[in-house]
C-alpha cells in the first residue's frame, strides 16, 4: 500500500521518497496537533516543511490533499522554489506568486479555490544547523482587511509555527532518526522587517 | 509578468455570469450593470470598470462575493476551469463522491467505531477523509490507497499512544 514518489532530478530541494503517504500516515495525529493552533488568529490551514541540511524537505499538513495535489502534478517544486527566493522571516502571500500563468493559475486553484481559502502566507524561517522551515498559513475567513490583520499577527503566526514545530520534532526524528532538530533561539530576525511593528531598541551612549 | 489575455478571459466569464443572472442592460456598452457590480463587490464604479473592460481582476475575496450573487463556482469565474461548469455552485455544503469511494471509507470506519477512544471524533475524522477524497486528483486505486492509509493512521493511535506507536514502529 505505497504511493509512489517520482521526484525531479533537477530539483535542488527534493522531498522524502515515502512523502505521499507520510501526508496521510499520521492524519490523525496532526489533525489533533494542528487542531490546537487552527482558529487561532482566523487561521483555517496550517502546514510545516522542514527542509534539512541534505535539502530534503518532510511536510506535515492540516490540508494533506493540498500538498498530495502540488506534488503529484510536479507543481510543489515551483511553488516551493519561489518562496526559498525569499527573504528569511519574511510574511510572503500566496498571491505574490500568482501571475495569471498557467503554473501559479493551476497552483493558485489547488490551493485557495478548491479549499474556499481565502489568503494565504508563507513564512520562511531559517530554524539553524542546516535547518530551514516553511510556515505556512491560509484562512477561509470573508472579512476585510485580511492582509492588515496578518500583518499585525505576523509575529503571532511566528508564534503559532514555531509552537507546532517543537510539537512535530518527535514525529521528524521517527522518519528522519539520524537528524536532531535544533531547537529555535529567540532570535527573531523578521521584526524589523515588519513594517507595523512597533520595536524598542536600546541606544547605549556612555562616551561621557 | 501578469498575463493580459487571462484578464480578458475573466471579463468575459463575469459579462456572461451577469447577464446569465439577469444583471444585463441594454443602456451600457457592455451590457452589463456596472452599479450592480460595484454593489456586489463594495468597490467603487470605476474599479468594476476596469474589471468589465479586462483591464483588472478582484480580489479573491470579492470573486467569491461575485460568484455567490451570480451562483457561479469561484473557480469557474477566476480560471474558467473545466471541472467546475459554471453552471452551479459548489459549496462548502455539498460534497460529490463516488459511490464506490464513499462505501470503502464507511466499510474501512467500521472498525473505527469499536476502537476509537473519543466516538465524538469519528464523524469529523470521516469527513476529513471524505474531504481530502473529493479534492484529490488521482485516480481510484491511489484514491483506495489513500483511505486506507488515513483509516490505518486512526487505527494505530486508537490501539496506542502515538509516543508507544512511534517506538513500535
Amino acid at each position: 500500500m505505497i504511493l509512489e514518489l517520482k521526484n525531479d532530478k533537477k530539483d535542488r530541494i527534493h522531498l522524502h521518497q515515502n512523502i505521499l503517504n507520510i501526508l496521510f500516515e499520521n492524519k490523525i495525529y496532526l489533525k489533533n496537533l494542528f487542531s490546537n493552533v487552527i482558529g487561532l488568529f482566523e487561521v483555517s490551514y496550517v502546514s510545516i516543511t522542514i527542509i534539512n541540511p541534505d535539502e530534503e524537505a518532510i511536510i506535515f499538513s492540516s490540508m494533506p490533499s493540498i500538498q498530495y495535489n502540488l506534488i503529484s502534478k510536479g507543481l510543489w517544486s515551483h511553488d516551493n522554489q519561489r518562496l526559498m527566493l525569499k527573504k528569511k522571516g519574511l510574511l510572503v502571500w500566496w498571491d505574490d506568486f500568482h501571475h495569471f500563468d498557467d503554473i501559479s493559475d493551476q497552483i493558485m486553484n489547488i490551493k485557495k479555490v478548491k479549499n474556499n481559502l481565502i489568503l494565504g502566507m508563507d513564512i520562511l524561517r531559517d530554524a539553524a544547523e542546516g535547518f530551514y522551515v516553511i510556515y505556512s498559513f491560509a484562512t477561509s475567513n470573508k472579512g476585510e482587511n485580511l492582509k492588515d490583520h496578518y500583518l499585525l499577527n505576523h509575529n503571532n503566526l511566528l508564534s503559532v509555527g514555531n509552537y507546532c514545530f517543537k510539537l512535530i520534532r518527535e514525529l521528524y526524528e521517527y522518519y528522519y532518526p539520524h537528524y536532531k532538530l535544533p531547537k529555535l533561539g529567540v532570535h527573531a530576525p523578521w521584526k524589523k522587517s515588519h513594517p507595523y511593528s512597533p520595536y524598542l531598541e536600546l541606544v547605549v551612549n556612555n562616551s561621557n | 509578468m501578469i498575463n493580459k489575455s487571462k484578464y480578458l478571459q475573466f471579463s468575459s466569464r463575469l459579462i456572461d455570469a451577469m447577464k446569465n443572472a439577469g444583471y444585463g442592460t441594454t443602456r451600457s456598452p457592455n451590457g452589463i450593470c456596472i452599479k450592480t457590480l460595484a454593489d456586489i463587490t463594495n468597490a467603487s464604479e470605476q474599479i468594476c470598470r476596469r474589471y468589465i473592460r479586462g483591464e483588472a481582476l478582484p480580489d479573491y475575496a470579492k470573486i467569491l462575493k461575485i460568484s455567490s450573487q451570480l451562483r457561479v463556482s469561484p473557480g469557474w469565474l477566476l480560471f474558467g476551469e473545466d471541472n467546475d461548469d459554471g453552471s452551479a455552485l459548489k459549496t462548502k455544503s455539498s460534497i460529490f463522491i463516488e459511490r464506490e469511494l464513499l462505501e470503502h471509507i464507511i466499510l474501512k470506519s467500521l472498525e473505527l467505531l469499536i476502537i476509537m477512544k473519543d466516538k465524538q471524533e469519528l464523524a469529523p475524522f470521516i469527513m476529513d477523509i471524505i474531504d481530502d477524497v473529493t479534492q484529490i486528483d488521482a485516480n481510484k486505486e491511489d484514491l483506495l490507497k489513500i483511505i486506507e492509509i488515513s483509516v490505518n493512521s486512526a487505527i494505530r493511535f486508537n490501539e496506542s499512544s502515538y509516543d508507544t506507536r512511534a517506538k513500535k514502529r
